[in-house]
């Protein structure tokens, strides 16, 4: 499981994924919201996970692997061959870089894609909105899902499980106590005013619902309590 | 304004026809302050029944904001009917005989206070009107009337937290996910404006606009993806987030929470 296996899907070929009808379906949902983000919405780097890797359980959060690091490394796509329009890693790529024996593989209930917008899709409602227009894009995590699906609360909190844990700095007002999701250490440097600190970055994820007919929706899901963009 | 009066700890929560109510104004106070439980007042003027608006009290609590109040050991339900009933019946002879001598005493002094009050302002107007001074007459008893004061405290009765008290009890998937917002400082008030089980505000919502549209549900319960669509879309359309979760093993205490924000996409 340790090699990297990447697989290639163009668009004329059968898909890779075993012919069972659940799978072929689900592949054809990949697909077309895959279609969607890049045709449509400009989306690079597409990529298709159906594992990732995470250096610690989901439950501990003293140690987390960013993505740059480990499963997103542009490493990965460079291996792919010039024409595929997308890849699938299926398996622990890139295991090398991190640290072997504590890396175990989760794997996503189901795939999941990551992709590059084209322009910033969310800031925070309490960022400096100066400061918003200068920051720079990041990877989102999209969850293809078909209309006529179900979901539950444990099957959505296992996909954001299986999603690698990310820090960020903050800058927050040291007066006023900003409710954090994750633990934030202080780093003492900014004066009496502002303050940085890291914390577990809160994940999202696009759940792009597709229907009959195609068309596909998005929706911003975050994971805990994150206030409205617009209030 | 008259200033609050402090409230002792347990206090009753009214149960009536499954309503839970509470008919003091400084509990009402109270509650709000302490443990972010605002209910809804819900009474109205007698004369206009389909008031909906600035209704006052009694204050009617949501389920779960009386089953986290008896949680939490700050009040206790008290089954109304009954107990108006049996503290009726219980009262003694001599208790009653002094009642109604009391509310008779008060009537005959409200009507000679009333009949002076009508001498003195038939007076006034013979006097600015140059005409004869009016006769005084003597105030008529047969038609007195005992003055009920609406009252914004409640008597407490003698109430006791009696074994075979009513127990408010909560949908689990959606007390679990109130106890976990209020938890976090968040007031929560009925969701039925916006199709959901709570509005989430991040503080007082006299204060702020709300948050959240919340829908609790068990940890393994299936949910539509079009509910979330339709969720997500009418959250945003109101400039709220729209909120759904669950607790793993809802009968313990140690399960976790798990809750997700949901807004449309923006592309």
């Amino acid at each position: 499981m340790g090699a990297t296996t990447t697989t290639t899907i163009h668009s004329s070929t059968p898909s890779p994924i075993p012919p069972s009808s659940a799978h072929a379906a689900l592949a054809n949902l990949v697909r077309i919201v895959i279609r969607n983000l890049e045709h449509q919405h400009r989306w690079s780097n597409l990529r298709v996970h159906t594992s990732s890797l995470s250096t610690a359980p989901p439950s501990s959060s003293s140690s987390s692997s960013t993505l740059s690091s480990t499963t997103l490394a542009p490493s990965t796509t460079s291996t792919a061959p010039k024409n595929s329009r997308f890849s699938i890693s299926s398996t622990s790529t890139t295991t090398s870089a991190g640290h072997p024996h504590r890396q175990s593989t989760t794997f996503f209930p189901r795939p999941v894609i990551t992709g590059l917008p084209p322009t910033r899709l969310y800031t925070h409602p309490d960022e400096d909105p100066v400061k918003a227009r200068e920051l720079e894009v990041e990877e989102e995590w999209v969850l293809p899902v078909d209309l006529r699906e179900k979901s539950s609360v444990s099957r959505l909190a296992a996909v954001f499980d299986a999603i690698p844990d990310m820090e960020e700095e903050v800058e927050v007002d040291d007066d006023e106590s900003v409710d954090v999701e994750g633990e934030g250490e202080r780093d003492g440097k900014g004066g009496k005013r502002k303050k940085t600190i890291r914390r577990k970055k809160v994940k999202r994820i696009f759940m792009a619902v597709v229907a009959e007919d195609s068309t596909v929706v998005y929706y911003l899901v975050h994971d805990g309590i994150v206030k409205p963009r617009q209030n | 304004m008259p200033k609050q009066k402090p409230v002792t700890e347990p206090f009753p929560i009214f149960s009536v026809g499954n309503r839970f109510l509470l008919y003091d104004v400084n509990v009402v106070s109270h509650v709000r302050a302490k443990y972010h439980v605002c209910g809804t007042l819900s009474g109205t003027l007698p004369q206009i029944p389909q008031q909906n608006l600035f209704l006052g009290l009694p204050l009617e609590l949501m389920v779960e904001e009386a089953a986290l109040l008896v949680e939490k050991g700050a009040a206790y339900v008290v089954n109304d009917v009954a107990t108006h009933k049996t503290s009726l019946e219980s009262m003694s002879g001599p208790d009653r005989t002094a009642f109604l001598a009391r509310r008779l005493a008060s009537s005959e002094a409200e009507a000679v206070a009333r009949h002076e009050r009508n001498f003195q302002s038939r007076k006034a107007f013979a006097e600015a009107n140059n005409l004869p001074e009016p006769t005084p007459t003597e105030p008529d008893m047969e038609t007195r009337y005992h003055h009920i004061k609406t009252n914004s405290e409640a008597p407490y009765y003698s109430l006791k937290n009696s074994p075979d008290a009513l127990k408010p009890s909560p949908d689990p998937a959606a007390f679990a996910i109130y106890t976990h917002l209020q938890e976090k400082g968040y007031f929560l008030s009925p969701g039925l404006r916006f199709g959901c089980q709570f509005m989430a505000y991040p503080g007082d919502p006299l204060r702020f606009h709300s948050h959240f549209l919340v829908t609790g549900l068990k940890w393994d319960e299936d949910i539509d993806i079009l509910d979330i669509v339709t969720g997500g879309r009418l959250g945003t359309g109101v400039k709220k987030a729209w909120m759904f979760g669950g607790k793993q093993g809802t009968e313990k205490e140690d399960g976790e929470s798990r809750v997700f924000s949901v807004e449309w996409g923006g592309f």
